[in-house]
């Protein structure tokens, strides 16, 4: 049994009196309009009758008393609001769950660590006829309309959960003090968790959806998790916690935003820095940014700074990672003084070289301000240059329209006062600035990853106020949460935070403009990240299972055999995409082995059609052509040219690449589809992520046909054929087993057999059929025809390759010479002869 | 119950609250101090205003020497005096006035409870 005894608690006495003060606080105010209403009368009669007038004395006394009596209220409320609310901890939540760790229940009364506020929700729960975690939720949620916020942004109705609680209140038969002791644990857990003194409302909701039935289910039916609910109390939080921090102007953090008025006189003027400049330092002055991540990237790049030799930063990362905001992170703490001593109440400027090279059309003058603005940076003494994509201005060379910065730059770099902080990306550092090692080894590289999704979130919250303020529109937790997996599963070649930013923006936007709905839903998200990315994500989204469910039978409509091939694929497919695959590569890989003409291409053009809704999806790479090891940067792409591989995966991230005869591409090349394979990315010939995780990949080989020959024509058992092929490729280092390991699936064709080419020859003819229907005309497809075609069509090297341009010189033709010479009209029925290839019309 | 509130109460007004005022107006003079660079300007005092500086040159040419010593980094020194000793002065000013403003704030709340039934008493005389 939990020691959880709430009136012997020190919050006690705050829930008996909470009542009385709620009093003074009406009494406060109202003695307080009095007053203010008094006043003016009372300085009326001071001006016309003077003190010693009998109804000025009146007023002047009842002013006093009323001011005297608002100051007294006002004092009783800040008393109970800062003291009585908020009574010392003997011990804090930490020990008390240690303690209750080790089993040692009694130490400590548990009650004495909530708010007033939960604690006013446990005593009404536990004075109810029947405790459990459902009534301590209802009356948490009636209390308390800070909460309000949590519901409002999950689209949850506040007053339909209240009802439904109250219902199950009332269907309840005895008292669940076990869920009420669980949910109590929790809340101290959350509290713990997000570092707070005592249990806030926040935290006991968070346990609540954690352990209460009720408001679990209403969760699930929801699709929300608990999760959901710890964020948005997270930003509630966070909310409130501004807003007093804001409110508490006698802060120093709140003071030294002012900035000093003579510390500058100590350095020199920037007169021309001023002019080709932002002052990030000013810019965050009038406002200071919520920065979130990279916490530690900062603090290194703070040290690097107070160096006292070489002290400039390269911050390398992709754009998009949030490089920029590390440098307004630094100006804040630099403003705030919260930095290391040599970093702080220096001014952060950014050079803007684009405005001095678009004024001056002469090289030598912009090099000559460039000069003197890296003169007076390293005489003032107290700047930090930043220099934003800085790639574009070192060692692009001398041409036309291009500065190349370096040789003016470098003298600068290794004096003590003159600081840089240089922004680039991967390709830049690679492709301009390592080629410049002079002006590399002045600079301290510090790389940039990525933040997180949960600190997308959180900067994605912040952004929401400010854009529902901006368009007026709410935007709903649930919008948020979508543009984060969405971005991350469809836009994997962009960045977080800016690519969840842009697309929240854009969101809003077209919410705003294009739909006119008062709050922004997730499907108006999918809809901008559709447009975005080309890829109809709703569409797919729905439609997607269907496609999944029926992929057997679609393929089936344009493969004819194949069925252990189909089938693979089918199943593998499901398998990626329900999500519950480990593997963390591509949606799907699959080597397809067998002779040529059986339909491994095919099978290819087939998934594509059916899976990204058009053959144009297809990346098709035909590996003869890498035989080399020297035809590596063709595929991945260098600093001169697109990568055959990486490009076009980069730009269409949602389709097939088929890599045609692989067992033709040089080993080391094979090495690289390793990690594609394995990871789903790779890193292109210029230093970027390529990711390969929305991508199907299909490898088609025909190495060891001969096997699957001999296996037909000795009738082996078909499921050992496969066994004895993959042994063939391993014996002749066609394949290495850890290539062949990584594919989902290893699918081998089986020749065509005389019924199949049939098949196929009826596909064909039918395809042509349905043409003609268009015109009016009935072609009627004969089985000697199609025996005829299959004949012709089918070669034992090439399979039924030649079968297509069979039907094109055969058929196809008769068709247009006859369309043509008007022959053919419409309503007529007409039949094609197999022994001549002539048109006979009935 | 109603003797630990008035108990707790008197610790609030006569311990907790001063402790905030005290941090809070020590916060207003160290803003101040930092506000008028009062630390940097003393120790900077007698440098070139700006760190404008005229170089000697590298031969002697003992003119070029007077000009720059005299007429221009002497004077640049002087003016950033100048600048420095009337920020210094402001600055101390006001941080006079900051500490008289802080004293007065922490005695009056002290007094607060004796002065606010003083008042109202005087109120309750003079109305009735």
């Amino acid at each position: 049994m939990l020691n959880f005894d709430l009136k012997n608690s020190s919050i006690y006495p705050a829930l008996r009196w909470s009542f009385y003060f709620k009093i003074i606080r009406v009494l406060k105010t109202a003695s307080f309009l009095i007053f203010l209403f008094l006043v003016p009368l009372l300085i009326q009669e001071l001006m016309i009758k003077g003190f010693s007038d009998v109804k000025s004395e009146f007023f002047l006394g009842l002013s006093a008393v009323l001011f005297s009596l608002t100051y007294i209220f006002w004092v009783q409320e800040l008393f109970f609001n800062s003291k009585l609310k908020r009574p010392r901890l003997k011990t804090t939540i930490d020990e008390a769950l240690a303690c209750l760790n080790k089993y040692n229940l009694d130490k400590y009364n548990l009650a004495e660590f909530l708010s007033l506020e939960a604690a006013q929700a446990v005593d009404k729960a536990l004075n109810y006829s029947k405790v459990n975690s459902s009534c301590l939720l209802y009356f948490l949620i009636n209390d308390n309309d800070k909460l309000d916020f949590v519901f409002r942004r999950l689209l949850l109705d506040k007053e339909s959960i209240k009802e439904r609680l109250k219902r199950e209140m009332g269907n309840s038969k005895d008292n669940n003090l076990e869920s009420f002791e669980r949910a109590v644990i929790y809340s101290l857990k959350t509290a713990q968790k997000k570092e707070h003194l005592r249990v806030e409302i926040g935290d006991m909701l968070v346990a609540l959806s954690q352990c209460d039935n009720v408001f679990k289910k209403i969760l699930v039916e929801s699709d929300l998790k608990s999760d959901d609910i710890e964020n948005l109390t997270w930003w509630f939080e966070n909310i409130q916690q501004r807003k007093i921090k804001r409110r508490r102007f006698w802060d120093y953090d709140n003071l030294v935003r002012k900035g000093t008025l003579a510390k500058e006189w100590a350095s020199g003027y920037t007169i021309t820095l001023d002019r080709y400049s932002t002052d990030i330092t000013e810019s965050i002055r009038k406002s200071l940014p919520d920065i979130i991540g990279h916490e530690e990237e900062v603090r290194l790049m703070e040290r690097i700074l107070s160096r006292g030799q070489i002290s400039n930063v390269l911050i390398v990362g992709e754009p998009g990672t949030g490089r920029k905001s590390m440098v307004y992170a630094l100006a804040e703490k630099s403003l705030l003084g919260q930095g290391l001593a040599q970093v702080n109440y220096k001014r952060i400027v950014e050079l803007d070289i684009s405005s001095i090279s678009a004024e001056f059309n002469n090289i030598e003058e912009v090099e000559s301000v460039l000069n003197k603005i890296f003169e007076e940076s390293a005489a003032a003494g107290n700047v930090i240059l930043v220099i934003n994509e800085f790639h574009n201005y070192i060692g692009q060379g001398f041409r036309p329209g291009i500065l190349d910065i370096s040789g003016i730059l470098v003298p600068y770099l290794s004096l003590p006062g003159f600081q840089v902080v240089a922004i680039t990306s991967y390709e830049g550092l690679h492709r301009y600035i390592e080629k410049n090692p002079s002006i590399l080894s002045l600079f301290e590289k510090l790389e940039v990853s990525e933040i997180t999704t949960r600190e997308t979130l959180m900067l994605l919250e912040n952004l929401s106020l400010v854009l529902e303020r901006k368009y007026k529109k709410i935007i709903s937790y649930q919008t948020l949460r979508e543009i984060i997996s969405l971005t991350d599963r469809y836009m994997p070649n962009f960045s977080f935070p800016e690519k969840a930013m842009e697309v929240l923006e854009e969101t809003v936007i077209y919410t705003a403009s294009a739909v006119k709905d008062k709050i922004v839903l997730p499907k108006h998200a999918s809809k901008v990240i559709s447009r975005k990315s080309e890829i109809p994500i709703g569409e797919i989204e729905s439609k997607e299972r269907e496609v999944l469910l029926n992929l057997e039978e679609l393929m089936h409509r344009r493969i004819i055999n194949q069925e252990e091939a189909v089938r693979e694929v089918s199943t593998a497919l499901r398998r990626a995409r329900s999500d519950i695959a480990i593997k963390s590569g591509p949606m799907g890989c699959f080597l397809f082995l067998g002779p040529t003409g059986v339909g491994k291409t095919e099978t290819a053009k087939a998934i594509t059609e059916i899976y990204f809704g058009s053959e144009k999806k297809i990346i098709r790479l035909d590996m003869s052509e890498f035989q080399n090891i020297k035809d590596i940067p063709r595929l991945i792409g260098s600093n001169f040219e697109p990568g055959l591989l990486t490009t076009p995966v980069r730009e269409n991230p949602f389709s097939l690449v088929l890599l045609d005869e692989i067992e033709k591409a040089n080993l080391n090349i094979l090495n690289l589809f390793l990690q594609v394979l394995d990871e789903g990315f790779l890193t292109d010939g210029a230093g970027k992520k390529v990711v390969f995780k929305n991508t199907i990949i299909i490898a088609t080989s025909n190495a060891g046909y001969k096997v699957i020959l001999e296996a037909l024509k000795e009738k082996s058992d078909w499921s050992k054929v496969k066994q004895r092929l993959l042994d063939y490729l391993f014996k002749n280092r066609i394949f290495r087993p850890e290539f062949i390991n990584r594919f989902d699936g290893v699918v081998v064709f089986t020749p065509l057999s005389k019924k199949n080419l049939l098949d196929i020859a009826n596909l064909m003819l039918s395809k042509l059929k349905k043409n003609l229907e268009e015109k009016g005309i009935d072609f009627s497809i004969t089985d000697s025809l199609k025996s005829k075609i299959a004949e012709l069509g089918y070669n034992p090297v090439f399979g039924a390759r030649e079968m297509r341009r069979v039907v094109q010189d055969k058929v196809e033709n008769i068709f247009a010479e006859a369309l043509l010479k008007g022959e053919l009209k419409r309503g007529m029925r007409v039949e094609v002869n197999p022994k001549d290839f002539k048109l006979i019309i009935k | 119950m109603e003797r630990v509130i008035f108990y707790n109460y008197l610790v609030w007004h006569f311990i907790d609250i001063p402790k905030k005022i005290i941090k809070g107006w020590s916060n207003f003079l160290y803003f101040n101090f930092n506000y008028f660079s009062i630390p940097v300007l003393i120790m900077t005092l007698f440098s070139h205003y700006r760190r404008y500086y005229y170089p000697y040159g590298d031969k002697l040419d003992p003119w070029r020497y007077v000009e720059a010593f005299v007429f221009n980094n002497i004077l640049s020194r002087f003016i950033g005096m100048l600048f420095r000793s009337i920020f210094i002065i402001l600055g101390l000013i006001i941080e006079t006035l900051i500490f008289i403003i802080g004293l007065l704030f922490l005695l009056t709340w002290l007094l607060s409870p004796v002065l606010s039934i003083s008042l109202f008493l005087f109120g309750i005389n003079t109305a009735f």
